[in-house]
């Protein structure tokens, strides 16, 4: 509990504006100070952003670094002080990001969803299906090869206009458990690729168009 | 795909179906990468993010790799914004040598000059070279020489002649068919002069023992080939204003 307040203390009291002035000092030791502080708050963040990486100590090191090299470079593009925080963890995380999708490890976290093999087409009940209606969709995705909480957040999202939060909500409900916004958004995108290849979606949506 | 579908109430379905019959391209990707940030703090401060960013929406929806990394964005975000962003066990030390060279090469280079009438002298010494030593980046190679010359080993670009108001830039290559020696090359500019009024200025090298002495061409370039590396730190480099060969 302790630790969690001093947290919330540090990130209450973080000038941003005070830092932006101090990595811009013309006193060498002033400026490398605000260096080393804004050092350890851009490997924080590429650290988190690595954390499921087998070698993510090391690659939140490297990005933290070109990430300063970066910001002391691109300083004088930084218009607004205040947010000159933001600013440098837009910078790093693009870093982080540019470098996971260089090296085509930009893969969601594992779930625990598992993964379902895709049926034959033989037994849905195709005949009311043939033309597009939120029903006649619905009624095809019940029977769609995914699990029911893949199902929920494709359906919710779409058919029952339901934002990511709201969805992430019921899922945290069911599981008893913590889920963010971002699970529902990954385990969607992961379900509409498995539904693209689901021969029976492909021949419906044939049909319908 | 265009789906004909009655009634205004089955937009979403439509929508889906859409999507269901989409694949993203890497452009698609580029462009998505380029709003998630604002899209993420969108959503963070509780705005209506997915209709002001319906684009983006639903290309997460469609690419596992976009979503993968809005995840990364939207999860540290979310952190920082409750205070919960963790403190690594281990922060290893930045490199902060850029602020180094940034502070020091200045004072280091003007130290290093010896500037009588009509005559200029730079002493290099282990200091100065190592601020003067350039960052490794992708191209480094020099065009002359098929490659003979590269990388630079030390340099003082145009920018940096300017800030220290400094007649001549100097650039140091390696040289990979004489491993143990290095070209270095002397361009004189100075001020409201320039090609082809800019050759025959005297330099000279002075390294260890041995003292060259030559002249620059019309764009004012001196070469030095064959210098050995073990003197490139402690070179004197002479250059004579005054008397100018006509």
């Amino acid at each position: 509990m302790a630790m969690s307040t001093r947290k919330n203390t540090d990130f209450l009291t973080q000038d941003s504006s005070g830092l932006y002035a101090a990595c811009g000092s013309s006193n060498p030791a002033e400026q490398a100070s605000a260096y080393r502080e804004l050092w350890a708050y851009l490997f924080r963040v590429a650290s988190y952003m690595t954390r499921s990486q087998l070698d993510g100590d090391a690659l939140a090191q490297d990005c933290a670094q070109q990430a300063l090299l970066r910001v002391h470079q691109q300083y004088d593009l930084c218009k607004e002080p205040a947010a000159f925080r933001a600013w440098t963890r837009r910078i790093v995380s693009n870093l982080v990001i540019d470098e996971l999708r260089r090296q085509r490890r930009l893969q969601p976290m594992p779930e625990q969803e598992a993964t379902l093999p895709l049926p034959t087409t033989e037994n849905l009940e195709t005949a009311v299906l043939q033309t597009l209606t939120a029903v006649s969709l619905r009624q095809l995705l019940q029977q769609a090869p995914i699990s029911d909480r893949s199902r929920r957040v494709v359906i919710g999202r779409y058919l029952d206009d339901l934002p990511d939060e709201h969805l992430a909500e019921i899922e945290g409900n069911l599981a008893n458990r913590e889920v963010l916004a971002s699970h529902v958004q990954v385990t969607r995108a992961k379900n509409i690729v498995k539904l693209r290849q689901w021969p029976a979606l492909g021949q419906f949506l044939r049909e319908a168009g | 795909m265009n789906i004909s579908v009655p009634g205004a109430e089955e937009a979403s379905a439509r929508a889906l179906a859409e999507i269901l019959s989409y694949t993203p391209n890497e452009a698609d990707c580029a462009l998505c990468l380029n709003q998630l940030e604002d899209y993420v703090q969108t959503q963070l401060r509780g705005a209506a993010y997915q209709p002001q960013f319906a684009w983006t929406a639903r290309h997460l929806d469609s690419c596992v790799a976009c979503a993968a990394a809005y995840a990364l964005l939207y999860e540290v975000g979310l952190a920082e914004a409750n205070g919960r962003l963790p403190h690594p066990a281990h922060s290893p030390e930045p490199d902060l040598s850029f602020l180094e060279f940034q502070t020091g090469w200045l004072a280091a280079l003007r130290a290093a000059l010896t500037a009588t009438p009509g005559r200029l002298a730079m002493q290099l010494n282990e200091a100065l070279a190592r601020l003067l030593a350039p960052a490794p980046a992708p191209a480094l190679t020099r065009s002359v020489g098929e490659g003979r010359y590269t990388p630079k080993l030390l340099e003082i670009t145009p920018d940096q002649a300017q800030e220290a108001a400094l007649p001549f830039t100097l650039t140091a290559y390696a040289d990979q068919q004489q491993p143990d020696r290095c070209l270095v090359e002397v361009t004189v500019q100075p001020p409201d002069q320039s090609w082809p009024d800019l050759g025959g200025y005297q330099v000279s090298l002075i390294a260890g023992e041995m003292v060259v002495t030559t002249e620059t061409d019309d764009w004012g370039t001196a070469v030095f080939p064959g210098i050995l590396l073990a003197n490139l730190n402690t070179l004197t480099i002479e250059l004579t204003l005054g008397n100018r060969v006509p």
